[in-house]
């Protein structure tokens, strides 16, 4: 006797059937961004390494502005992941307390103190660049 | 006794990962990508040879750039191998070998050149 055949709804394209499941797989594809910008990185340092001919050779490329659109994208990617990244952490952080909030704290605060963290830390970061970097 | 798993050590590699991309990702691709090229409040001699030859030869900063891309190595391989499952790609031992692997060459990599950068400072 053959075994019943019940219905299973193929896997094929399950990213088309919502718009949650595509925003997904987006949060995801930063991670090749990111990846991808890392070897960029790893390539200027090792310009560096090699010489001045070598270094000028990666920064000419960077100061193209074929460049500056790839850079576009590269850092809408790094956005979209750094929100999302807060937005789930909440999640992912093992809960704690503190003395003076020995009830924790909610998924809201929680996502609002990382969104100032990132914000500090930026600042911290774009005024050190302004004032080390000219 | 059970084999203990992996998954913690790579885990704990793509949430650093992660969290740095996150907290300084957006203002370096913003300051290295966009702003020092446009000459938007940097001169047009910024990020030349010679600064960042010296930037990079302090320690802190040429090994704190090597840990921050094979951060970003580690939090990509991890992301990317399960999401090829999501998509239908198994996650064999070999496909592992080489997301982790490739990961893990791009460290050493990011390692040596910062340690050459530091050592002929």
């Amino acid at each position: 006797m053959n075994p019943p055949r019940t219905y299973t709804r193929g896997m094929q394209r399950w990213w088309l059937r919502r718009p949650s499941y595509q925003f997904y797989l987006l949060r995801e594809g930063t991670s090749v961004v990111i990846a991808l910008y890392g070897v960029f990185l790893l390539m200027g340092m090792a310009a560096l390494a090699v010489g001045p001919g070598a270094f000028e050779a990666w920064r000419a490329v960077l100061f193209s502005p074929l460049s500056w659109l790839l850079h576009l994208v590269v850092l809408a990617a790094f956005t979209f992941h750094a929100w999302t990244w807060f937005k789930v952490l909440p999640l992912t952080v093992p809960p704690f307390k503190t003395r003076r909030f020995p009830r924790g704290f909610s998924d809201a605060t929680l996502n609002r103190m990382a969104l100032w963290a990132w914000g500090v830390v930026s600042l911290v970061i774009l005024v050190a660049a302004l004032r080390g970097l000219q | 006794m059970k084999p203990r798993s992996h998954e913690p050590i790579f885990w704990s590699l793509f949430g650093g990962g992660g969290m740095l991309a996150a907290l300084v990702g957006p203002i370096l691709v913003l300051i290295v990508g966009l702003l020092v090229p446009m000459g938007m409040g940097f001169g047009p001699d910024a990020m030349g040879y010679e600064q960042m030859r010296a930037l990079l030869g302090h320690p802190l900063v040429g090994f704190g750039l090597a840990i921050l891309i094979a951060l970003f190595f580690f939090h990509a391989a991890h992301r990317i191998l399960h999401t090829l499952h999501d998509l239908g790609v198994h996650a064999t031992p070999r496909l592992k070998q080489i997301c982790y692997g490739s990961a893990v060459g791009g460290s050493a990599l990011a390692v040596l050149v910062a340690l050459v950068l530091v050592v002929r400072a």
